[in-house]
């Protein structure tokens, strides 16, 4: 489309009175493959099109989309939002430039460039790592996805941005099973990097070899037992504790309207002095990384906590508003289909002193949860529950025993202030978050922390007085 | 769309068979935030499904661009080559008969976007009149959906359908002292005017109100009555149990358990995409042209069939139910549900009770559930029953439990009947035992 035909879209938008309008045009071409114990069953190409536009009047947001993006359609449907306003005119747009920046996300091995069969072969490989693993191994299904989404942003402050995000992902899932019994372990490593994170920087068997391990300990797992007691969080996806009960809370989305337990807590204390965390959407080939955000700022690192004191929030141009505050990068959406908020990128605690072993052997009982499954949290109330998908009984100091089923439930507000060990091994893994915009990817990491006291649940009866 | 010249351009591709579907949707959103409207969104969208079989397999594709439709055909040929398994597949020629009923209605017209937003604002000013420990309503949204599909296949099938209904929400935030609870309640109408304002304003905020300053209690075995909403949710892990590829697969604990008691006498499961009552539920035929009909899954407890789409009828060597649902790649999904009820209310149920647990909420369904093994461990909330009847509010504990024993351990279903948004009708159930841990 002219820059001429985009310039009149964006004025139509702003003519009764609208203070910022917006174009979001998004083309995204994707696959999707599924192994069934190393064979292709099925296979998938998928192109999402379309155009989003928005518009804002001081506290308002209005929003439309359509796939539909002939200059008549999109002029059509913007004079129809700025309906949904009264007033006169006060901004009209008269020139669009290109905002530049380094793309540190460009794919070396385009997905495109290897051919499919190849591609294929390598995760057939895996999957083979993962049957032959042991012989209760009976499934493992092989997830295998790339795409690449094109945006071209245009918005009344006379920007036009461009970003091209290249991600890949496999998903492992290897189900061990025995008579009246199944499990499953999953490893998901993912980037926004090309076919080279696959064949260079990782080892997938590796990965394989990891579900396949975790299906099989936990088929013999005895039930967790329940109650309060300390639970040790190991370094990678068990973040994913910290980015439900305490990034979400971050979000402008929901500190602006006080909706969450951190609104208005801008430089207090939200955990213990041990605790730092960051929110990174400039880290490179990140799978939650981009170089401009969805509403054209470019991405920052920006550090939440700083030795327990909240000093930043995840900021978007329209709750920033509300809270006088710029948006810092942080604005996200899954596709053009939704109005983009502010959201996590890579989100992480950062690396504290301690060394696994250290609180490990620091521990007289508890349970040692080596990798958590998915969970969800209450943002007004902070009341959280996850799974955890691999677990240990710790007794005096020690790993003693795999237990299944067990599900950590808790308050985010209290959790921080309780994580009283952070280790020093800090690991980013991979996960899709899904809240109003959309789900989209996300990091989450964290060093092996421990926080005092959780409510376990589980079915293995309640803990004994050993406290 | 005309999709004839993409016929002949498939079938020059090397394709047998090719199918055009297109899901078309044109909706309204509107969002209340403190008296303003925080958000309105119109959007229209088409999505085009396609499927096809070169060379005997099964490939799909799907793209919101029609001018990119020959793109995608040709990278549906490259990828067709990379299929292994060998299955028996079928582009599907259609059913002998179809039942009709009109779904759509142009009642949403009837009121205009003014209109509807002062519905929005009248149901939050209603929330915060209900009681002063109402301190904030968190949200009111209204959305609109028109949805209309059509099937064109190269074996000549040709149908469509169009529906369109409208869903009401509300979520408030209770406070007393020392707690803060939230709560929502929302209706599902095919009609903008036949929302039900003081309804949905009493769930809500008595449900928030009352669920203040919970407590927890001893962890042990309770008698426990699940609400419909939270029995609903065992109910879809359990269909998801039954579904065909899952059994095929050898991924379900349902495997060879046709005609035998998988779930207490008390339990009869039916499927009901033909029920007129809900006519936003209502389907004539599944996502792959075959008629839907009315059948029974659970029959007095007893496993009565399994749920197939085309593709896993024929590895079962067994005919379509009609379950098979999906855009471009058609899995096992069930329509509407409906649990048999008693003729038992709820109060009758708690006094069968005595003391136990009423749990009215469950959380991390998604996490917390081991859809295989059926091994469930989940944050709850609820309120105790003490004496036979609904006492203090109980909140952070979890439920534990296996799924496949609890559908077992079914003592007593009532008649206090609610549908879910996802269509499950089913009245609240009484189950002899379930772990809850706490303090």
């Amino acid at each position: 489309m002219q820059k001429d035909q985009i310039l009149e879209i964006l004025n139509a938008a702003l003519s009764s009175g609208g203070d910022y309008s917006e174009l979001f045009f998004e083309d995204t071409n994707s696959r999707n493959y599924l192994l069934e114990n190393s064979n292709v069953s099925t296979a998938l190409t998928s192109n999402v099109y379309g155009c989003g536009i928005r518009i804002l009047k001081k506290d308002k947001c209005v929003y439309g989309y359509t796939n539909d993006i002939s200059f008549n359609n999109l002029l059509k449907m913007a004079n129809s939002l700025k309906d949904s306003f009264e007033g006169e005119r006060i901004l009209k747009v008269t020139k669009l430039e290109n905002v530049k920046s380094a793309n540190r996300n460009k794919p070396i091995i385009p997905y495109d460039k290897m051919p499919l069969d190849k591609q294929i072969s390598l995760l057939k490989e895996a999957s083979e790592v993962a049957l032959n693993y042991d012989e209760r191994i009976k499934k493992v299904d092989i997830n295998y996805s790339f795409k690449t989404q094109l945006v071209t942003i245009y918005n009344s402050d006379g920007k036009i941005v461009k970003d091209s995000r290249t991600r890949g992902r496999v998903y492992i899932n290897a189900i061990a099973v025995k008579p009246n019994a199944m499990q499953v372990g999953g490893k998901g490593p993912g980037a926004q990097r090309g076919f080279e994170f696959f064949n260079e920087l990782i080892d997938l068997k590796e990965y394989a070899k990891e579900a396949a391990r975790i299906a099989i300990t936990m088929l013999d797992a005895d039930d967790c037992p329940s109650g309060e007691m300390p639970v040790i969080i190991d370094n990678g996806f068990g973040s994913v504790i910290f980015h439900e009960a305490c990034g979400h809370g971050l979000e402008a989305s929901s500190v602006s309207k006080n909706l969450s337990i951190f609104s208005n807590k801008k430089g207090q204390k939200i955990a213990s002095n041990i605790v730092n965390a960051f929110d990174d959407g400039t880290i490179a080939g990140g799978w939650g990384s981009g170089n401009f955000d969805d509403e054209g700022n470019p991405t920052q690192r920006t550090q939440l906590i700083k030795d327990g004191v909240l000093i930043n929030y995840l900021v978007d141009n329209f709750n920033g508003r509300a809270m006088n505050e710029k948006g810092n990068g942080a604005c996200r959406r899954e596709s053009y289909k939704y109005a983009p908020t502010s959201r996590m990128s890579n989100t992480f605690i950062g690396n504290g002193t301690s060394t696994k072993e250290e609180i490990i052997a620091n521990t007289k009982f508890g349970l040692y949860a080596k990798s958590l499954g998915g969970g969800s949290v209450n943002p007004t109330t902070g009341d959280f529950n996850f799974a955890v998908q691999e677990g240990y009984l710790i007794e005096n100091g020690k790993i003693t025993k795999p237990v299944k089923g067990a599900t950590l439930i808790g308050n985010g507000a209290n959790i921080l202030f309780n994580i009283d060990m952070v280790g020093n091994n800090l690991l980013r893994e991979q996960g899709m978050c899904g809240a109003a915009s959309g789900s989209i990817p996300a990091d989450v990491g964290q060093p092996t922390i421990r926080v005092k006291s959780i409510l376990v649940g589980g079915t293995g009866g309640k803990i004994k007085n050993e406290l | 769309m005309n999709f004839n010249k993409y016929f002949s351009y498939a079938k020059e591709k090397g394709f047998s068979d090719i199918e055009f579907k297109t899901i078309t949707h044109n909706n309204l959103a509107i969002q209340i935030f403190h008296k303003n409207v925080e958000n309105y969104q119109i959007s229209e969208n088409e999505v085009i499904y396609i499927r096809g079989i070169f060379n005997g397999n099964l490939v799909s594709g799907q793209t919101e661009n029609k001018n990119n439709i020959t793109d995608i055909i040709d990278i549906m040929a490259l990828n067709a080559k990379l299929i292994d398994e060998k299955k028996e597949q079928e582009i599907f020629k259609g059913s002998d008969k179809y039942k009709n009923f009109k779904t759509y209605n142009d009642s949403f017209n009837q009121k205009s976007s003014n209109e509807k937003i002062n519905m929005c604002l009248e149901l939050e000013n209603k929330a915060y009149d209900y009681d002063s420990r109402i301190v904030d309503v968190e949200e009111v949204s209204y959305e609109e959906v028109t949805s209309a599909m059509k099937i064109v296949n190269s074996k000549g099938l040709k149908l469509s359908y169009k529906v369109n209904y409208a869903m009401l929400v509300l979520s408030v935030v209770a406070k007393s002292e020392s707690d803060v609870r939230t709560s929502f309640s929302y209706q599902v109408k095919d009609n903008p005017n036949d929302f039900d304002l003081d309804y949905l304003v009493k769930k809500a905020c008595d449900d928030a109100i009352n669920s203040l300053d919970g407590q927890q209690i001893n962890s042990k075995k309770y008698k426990v009555i699940l609400s419909p909403n939270v029995f609903a949710s065992f109910v879809s892990f359990l269909l998801e149990s039954a579904s065909g590829e899952k059994i095929n697969k050898d991924k379900s604990l349902l495997k060879d358990k046709l005609d035998k008691e998988i779930a207490s006498k008390k339990l009869t499961i039916i499927e009901n995409p033909l029920n007129k009552n809900y006519p936003y539920y209502y389907r004539a035929f599944d996502d792959e042209g075959v008629a839907t009909y009315k059948k029974t899954i659970i029959d007095k407890g007893i496993l009565k069939t399994y749920l197939y789409n085309i593709e896993e009828a024929k590895v079962a060597k067994v005919n379509s139910t009609g379950n098979g649902y999906g855009g471009s790649k058609i899995g096992i999904t069930t329509s509407f549900v409906e649990i048999k009820p008693s003729k038992k209310s709820l109060d009758d149920l708690c006094l069968m009770v005595k003391d136990g647990v009423l749990i009215n909420n469950v959380h991390g369904l998604h996490a917390g559930m081991n859809p295989l093994s059926g091994d469930f461990s989940l944050q709850a909330s609820g309120y105790i029953i003490e004496n036979g009847k609904i006492a203090k509010p109980v909140n952070l504990i979890t439920i534990a439990g296996n799924l496949f024993e609890m559908f077992k351990d079914i003592k007593e279903v009532g008649n206090d009947i609610f549908v879910t948004y996802g269509g499950i009708s089913t009245p609240s159930v009484f189950i002899k035992k379930l772990a809850i841990s706490s303090k």
